[in-house]
């Protein structure tokens, strides 16, 4: 009888909390609350209690314009996207003091194939301008600054968002170039967690170099632990191991389930040269794996010389009303995994948009410029019997 | 005061439309047995009552009843009671009669909020079976306080329109002005932050 004891209780609870539920009166919001003049900003900041709420009201709106940034490069978002994106994030109320300054994460973001954080970050070298904007190179600095990766607990792989060190997966800083009125640069960590296929439950830990680390190379021992190592491959041919202090500065759980959807590929007319063995799609992006076998020297030769941008030229989302949700440019493409019989590719897209997606109700996939196979247009239905 | 009288005046000054009386007016008038409190009463909060009852019990007459038992349980009450908040005052004793009537009239004809908003929050209450000790209402009404205390004032409203007084996402989205999919995902998390307090303290209901 536990709801009957439940409904008890909530009967028995101080007066004081149905009269707040009852007597609520909801303040303003406002959506497009990053274009308040300078004054307004400056006092949400100065009284903290007004700032809180600012911060409750503004999750949505932040992870909206977050994931903007990076798929089409500006912070604008409608209300129905901030709405949709809100579905699907958490908030993360987490303040980090960084060696290179202070970072306020706000909200993260993720599916089967990316994961969104959404920060604000002021930098402790230097004095923005409130206003003013920020070169790329700015940009860069800030980046370098903060310092900051992303791992999924007891994985040894590290989310890099500088780009490019040994052991790194797929990530990327979007900065929105317009310094904020309160001094800060805000941006957005862009993960490609795929690999690790994050799901709820799982934990996230943000960690960062010690800067006043001590590094050295060292032969490790057959037997020797090795967590928390960073494995160096040197010029010899020899592993040898890295030393990186690390500290993980924060950790936070995953406690949105994405919404996925698993298609079937059976009886869909890919090129004949494309083996496709899963094709899963969320409110936010898309992800196809399988093999491609290259069907002459041509293809394969394409292939190799194209790397990860190959294959399907476009791939967009036909909504019921007609309308299309196009994918993000620069957030596509596919990881290979090739020899000269067969390469196993995953396929990933990234929409510039969110959408519904029991609104949705086709994929569109054509192609190909490239030429790795003859040019094919295939309607996908989303919803299917 | 009987019955029928109160379901008539109820009817009579229902549509009253001028400013409503004050709670310590009100309280006073009840104080002097004056039975222009109980219309004071319904010109101020009846709707809110008629909502709140409607929501358990899923049936326009029976909520009008347990309304009209309401007033009749403010009048015996209010002397000697004297309530700090006489709008929640009044909501327990609705609740509490519309609850008793629920479960009157049994499984043919629940349908409603309560059954649907108890149903949500059963499945994250802790068990006996992964639990230590089990508490009574009155343990676990000091422990909603306490979970209370720790949410945002949007998110404890939230939590307290559906689960103290069962509206529905719709209504509560239209109170607080946000959409209905953003209160169904706020309610979500608060049942889970509420499920992980719950497990905290080690008990089970």
């Amino acid at each position: 009888m536990n709801k009957e004891t439940f409904s008890e209780a909530m009967n028995q609870i101080d007066d004081r909390f149905y009269e707040e539920a009852n007597s609520y009166t909801p303040g303003k919001k406002n959506h497009s609350w990053v274009k308040w003049c300078a004054a307004a900003a400056c006092a949400a900041v100065a009284f903290s209690g007004t700032a809180v709420l600012a911060k409750n009201y503004a999750f949505p709106e932040k992870i909206a314009e977050s994931m903007k940034l990076v798929t089409i490069g500006t912070p604008d978002a409608t209300p129905e996207e901030q709405e949709l994106y809100a579905w699907y994030s958490q908030e993360v109320d987490s303040t980090l003091e960084l060696s290179g300054g202070k970072l306020i994460l706000d909200g993260i973001c993720y599916d089967q194939t990316y994961m969104c954080v959404s920060f604000q970050f002021y930098p402790n070298k230097w004095d923005l301008e409130p206003g003013s904007t920020l070169s790329d190179s700015m940009c860069q600095s800030l980046t370098r600054s903060m310092n900051l990766r992303f791992r999924k607990k007891d994985e040894t792989a590290v989310y890099d968002s500088l780009g490019g060190s040994e052991g790194a997966l797929g990530g990327l800083y979007t900065w929105d170039h317009t310094v904020q009125m309160d001094g800060s640069a805000k941006g957005t960590a862009l993960l490609n967690v795929s690999e690790a296929g994050i799901s709820q439950g799982d934990i996230i830990e943000c960690f960062q170099e010690n800067p006043d680390r001590v590094e050295y190379t060292r032969k490790i021992e057959p037997e020797e632990d090795t967590t928390g190592l960073q494995v160096v491959h040197t010029s010899n041919g020899i592993f040898e191991y890295r030393i990186h202090p690390s500290a993980v500065v924060y950790e936070f759980t995953l406690d949105t389930a994405p919404e996925v959807v698993e298609l079937a590929t059976d009886d869909l007319n890919f090129p004949e040269q494309m083996e496709v063995s899963s094709l899963t799609l969320s409110s936010m992006s898309l992800c196809l794996n399988g093999t491609f076998y290259p069907s002459d020297e041509r293809s394969l030769k394409t292939l190799e010389s194209w790397g990860y941008n190959l294959l399907i030229d476009n791939t967009t989302i036909v909504m019921k009303d007609g309308s299309v949700i196009k994918r993000a440019p620069g957030y596509s493409g596919a990881h290979y995994n090739s020899t000269p019989e067969q390469s196993t590719f995953t396929y990933q897209v990234l929409f510039e948009a969110p959408f519904n997606l029991e609104d949705a109700e086709y994929i569109h996939m054509d192609g190909t410029s490239m030429k790795t196979f003859e040019d094919f247009d295939l309607w996908i239905p989303i919803h299917q019997e | 005061m009987d019955h029928v009288q109160t379901i008539q005046l109820t009817n009579e000054y229902g549509k009253e439309r001028r400013k409503p009386m004050d709670d310590e007016q009100i309280i006073q008038l009840f104080f002097s047995r004056s039975e222009q409190a109980i219309r004071e009463l319904d010109i101020k909060y009846g709707k809110l009552c008629h909502s709140l009852s409607y929501n358990i019990l899923n049936s326009r007459e029976d909520a009008e009843e347990c309304v009209n038992d309401a007033y009749k349980g403010m009048w015996d009450s209010i002397p000697p009671t004297r309530p700090q908040s006489l709008q929640a005052y009044l909501c327990k004793i609705v609740r509490n009669r519309s609850l008793a009537r629920y479960h009157r009239n049994g499984a043919a004809k629940r349908n409603s909020a309560y059954e649907v908003a108890m149903q949500e929050i059963e499945d994250i209450l802790p068990t006996a079976e992964t639990v230590e000790a089990e508490v009574d209402a009155k343990e676990l009404a000091e422990m909603i306080e306490s979970f209370l205390e720790r949410l945002s004032h949007e998110n404890r409203v939230i939590f307290m329109l559906r689960y103290g007084c069962s509206e529905s996402y719709a209504a509560i989205a239209k109170r607080v002005g946000l959409s209905k999919k953003n209160v169904s995902v706020r309610l979500t998390r608060i049942r889970q932050q509420l499920k992980e307090y719950l497990n905290e303290k080690e008990v089970s209901i």
